[in-house]
């Protein structure tokens, strides 16, 4: 709707289109008035003069840093050195390569034992370890193990085979300087691939007449217990590559601490 | 609001309502006090506060402090002002000195009316919600101080010409 705008109230239109409070059609109704009526310029001009300039921008209020309130933040008394998020990152890799590839058996355990019934085992020379079953040689009656027995082991100069639950019996080291049981091997043993099939304990549930291969006999080259050693080499190095890592890791970590900090605020501090 | 947006505020409006503390108040220290109190009150009720009205919420209570300042200042008027240094143009005083002496003889609530409007652009609706006042009373006050205005600016002329 157009505004009516007279002589009378020209003068509020006028203050309402200084203060920007005007719509289009009321803004061009007074438009045209006032083209209608010169006389009024004078009287826009002095209410033109009554607006009040923008402030000078170089008065500034300069305790701006007064009124900030502390963000959250969370520091790292380490620093921020991307080595730290790097080894981070490594161990739990490390850690987790470590205990994918891990024997079911502690490495050291498997290392260091070489446990079965002494009338039980024999050397065996070859590289692969044969664990078979030969129920039809008439040798494996003196050397079986029985059905309720868990060991299946047999072990040569680096093959080792070992129970779940030792008996006690510790295989004399050979005469070809094999390492005794009691010595530390750094590195993993080569485990027969009997070792790394689970669960070990449901091996003698399954009445499978597990035995010693006799000395001299051929290892059965079907038998689903055969693996090949440079797989377990393989695995062994890897295995004992990471865990070096991961000793390097810790070994840097320690004595570290990292302290998570919000608003100034301590709430709890790592270390390592 | 959270701690960022409260801090963006200051960045933002500090500034600018330290300018229109100082011209309602004429006096730089009375516009520190009431940016800090009113940077302190948005804090405290930063909970309750929207980021888009904080603008708004600060301008709210620096008027009501400056009103109360002024009403303070206009108590304790003493001779001792008068000296040679309350001749000194302040640093917010601007060139057009007809004008700004026009605007230090309108009361407190007029001079906040037209700095409302013409520094901070808000619309009668929105300085109603900031000084409390209705948007009639608004039209009609802003309208009265633009009269004010133009009525000593016209006879400063007159007697300067």
């Amino acid at each position: 709707m157009t505004p009516q705008i007279t002589l009378q109230n020209v003068e509020e239109y006028l203050l309402l289109s200084l203060d920007g409070e005007l719509n289009e059609a009321e803004q061009a109704a007074l438009t045209t008035f006032l083209e209608a009526h010169p006389e009024l310029a004078t009287l826009v001009a002095e209410y033109q003069d009554t607006i009040v300039p923008p402030p000078e921008p170089a008065l500034l209020y300069d305790a701006k840093e007064s009124l900030l309130q502390p963000e959250a933040v969370v520091r790292n008394r380490m620093g921020s050195r991307p080595v730290w998020w790097a080894a981070a990152a490594l161990l739990l890799v490390a850690a987790g390569t470590y205990f994918t590839l891990r024997p079911p058996d502690a490495a050291p355990a498997l290392a260091t034992q070489t446990t079965a019934p002494a009338n039980q085992i024999q050397a065996v020379p070859e590289p692969v370890v044969p664990v078979t079953q030969a129920p039809a040689q008439p040798a494996v009656s003196s050397t079986a193990i029985p059905a309720t027995t868990p060991t299946i082991a047999s072990s040569s100069s680096n093959h080792t085979l070992s129970q779940p639950e030792p008996s006690g019996n510790v295989m004399e080291p050979s005469k070809e300087g094999v390492p005794s049981a009691q010595e530390d091997i750094p590195m993993l043993p080569v485990v027969a691939a009997t070792s790394l099939q689970e669960p070990r304990p449901a091996l003698p549930e399954m009445n499978l007449p597990v035995a010693l291969a006799p000395v001299g006999s051929a290892p059965a080259a079907t038998s689903p217990l055969t693996v090949d050693l440079p797989i377990l080499n393989t695995l062994r190095e890897a295995a004992t590559e990471k865990a070096a890592q991961i000793r390097t890791v810790r070994r840097e970590l320690k004595n570290t601490e990292t302290t998570f900090e919000v608003a100034g605020y301590e709430l709890f501090t790592i270390r390592f | 609001m959270d701690t960022r947006t409260y801090n963006e505020c200051v960045h933002q409006w500090s500034d600018p309502l330290y300018r229109f503390a100082c011209r309602c108040l004429s006096d730089s220290e009375e516009a520190r006090d009431v940016v800090q109190t009113a940077f302190t009150a948005l804090w405290e009720a930063r909970e309750k506060v929207e980021p888009d009205k904080a603008k708004a919420w600060l301008f709210q209570v620096a008027y009501r402090q400056s009103v109360n300042a002024f009403r303070r200042q206009s108590r304790l008027v003493s001779t001792d002002l008068l000296t040679e240094d309350s001749f000194v143009a302040p640093a917010y005083r601007r060139p057009n000195r007809s004008l700004e002496e026009a605007l230090d003889r309108l009361d407190n609530q007029a001079r906040a009316l037209v700095l409302l409007k013409d520094w901070e652009g808000y619309r009668y609706e929105e300085i109603g919600r900031i000084t409390g006042l209705s948007e009639t009373q608004v039209k009609v006050y802003l309208h009265r101080a633009r009269a004010q205005l133009k009525t000593y600016l016209v006879s400063v002329e007159n007697v300067l010409s």
